[in-house]
């Protein structure tokens, strides 16, 4: 097996194919409206997806406030009257219809990732709702969840460690030479803050985080906070202690700061034992 | 302005074009694609070309990444099975995203189906 792992699998696993269930339903019949689900909302269009949102990963308005300000982006949602915001962006030239279908489809992946309702969870629908974005470009159902469990499945074998999206990264050594893409994510990456909130923060795809993070690890730059003990130690020196398990990550959050940094300086040592 | 569908059917002009996509190079996930793919996988294709994409733009030495995106323009690949164009998107945004062509080698003239691919990518971020 090779080390790198394919970015995207060539079939879904079956326990993927489970959730979404409610969203096929709808879709099969062809419904408008928002399926309400735990973490967030599928808007539907005659049964194709139209738009996705999860207040744990950034919408479109966060992808583009890089390039459009808040400010203008709220004065143009309120201008647009809070409908066809797409089609009145194009309208003012604010962006490319490429760009807007572009940040759109990553923005509703990194959304129906995280919202996707699993099989036990309860879930809602309100007819004949519709995004205030109006018609960008619409994905059918049966294609996001394919996506979603292609992404579920590159990952899982993506991360040595567990639960990568939801474990927080803490970068480990100071690299004047990493670029600048990369000193974003080292400088935000506190030992506090999951993927998610790095991605909030840099306005990317959660899963562009996490493909940094990789790539970081291997260098030795970065890793994950860890709060269970880990295993036994090198198998050539069988005779070490465990190693201490690192404190969870809330400790970080120590009043003093020169307390706060000896902690992170020991668990990034910890972690290279 | 052409969106996604308009730039690939644009791209399907390419003298000696024989398929086309368009791949967010984080996840792998294609965004569209047209005419064939090699082997007839459009999924296998993104996949793929992630992979090179992947292993240009992480690395300074093939471009200086001073703006915070990779300054990569494309990628070639002389295969016997055709050419292939990997193309980075330079979106306002950071969307790390590429186009992709594949080519017939008999029938496709390299230099010009670069230049045609530049413009394409350059039309689907105008404004």
């Amino acid at each position: 097996m090779s080390p790198r792992a394919l970015p995207a699998a060539r079939q879904p696993d079956g326990e993927s194919r489970l959730p979404g269930a409610p969203l096929l339903r709808y879709t099969s019949e062809r419904a408008t409206g928002v399926l309400l689900t735990p973490r967030g909302r599928f808007y539907l269009d005659a049964g194709e997806i139209a738009c996705v949102e999860a207040p744990e990963v950034p919408g479109l308005g966060a992808r583009l406030s890089g390039h459009i300000s808040s400010a203008r982006w709220q004065e143009a949602v309120r201008a647009a009257g809070g409908r066809d915001v797409g089609a009145f962006l194009l309208a003012e030239r604010l962006l490319g219809r490429g760009e807007l279908e572009l940040c759109h489809l990553q923005a509703v992946l990194d959304a129906a990732y995280c919202a996707l309702p699993r099989p036990h969870e309860r879930t809602e629908f309100v007819p004949d709702v519709a995004h205030w974005l109006g018609d960008v470009r619409a994905t059918p159902a049966p294609e996001l969840l394919a996506a979603v469990a292609r992404r579920r499945a590159w990952l899982r074998r993506l991360l040595p460690w567990p639960d990568p999206d939801t474990t927080p990264l803490l970068s480990r050594a100071y690299s004047p030479a990493a670029a600048p893409r990369d000193r974003a994510l080292l400088d935000a990456a506190d030992g506090r803050r999951t993927p998610y909130q790095l991605a909030h923060g840099l306005r990317v795809s959660v899963c562009a985080v996490l493909l940094q993070a990789r790539s970081l690890h291997t260098a030795g730059l970065l890793g994950p906070v860890r709060s269970a003990p880990r295993r036994t130690a090198h198998p050539a020196s069988p005779g070490l202690p465990h190693p201490r398990p690192p404190l969870p990550a809330a400790v970080h959050e120590a009043a003093d700061p020169e307390i706060s940094l000896l902690l992170r300086l020991r668990n990034a040592l910890e972690e290279r034992l | 302005m052409p969106g996604i569908d308009e730039v690939l059917a644009e791209a399907m002009e390419i003298p000696g074009v024989l398929g086309a996509g368009l791949t967010d190079w984080t996840s792998g996930l294609s965004l569209g694609s047209a005419g064939r793919a090699p082997r007839g996988d459009h999924d296998a294709v993104a996949a793929d070309t992630t992979e090179v994409a992947q292993a240009v733009a992480v690395n300074t030495t093939f471009g200086d990444a001073a703006g915070g995106h990779p300054q990569i323009e494309d990628v070639i690949i002389t295969a016997a099975g055709g050419y292939h164009l990997l193309r980075f998107v330079g979106t306002a945004f950071d969307s790390r995203t590429c186009l992709h062509l594949w080519l017939d080698r008999e029938r496709a003239n390299l230099a010009v189906a670069r230049l045609r691919l530049r413009a394409l990518a350059a039309g689907l971020v105008a404004a």
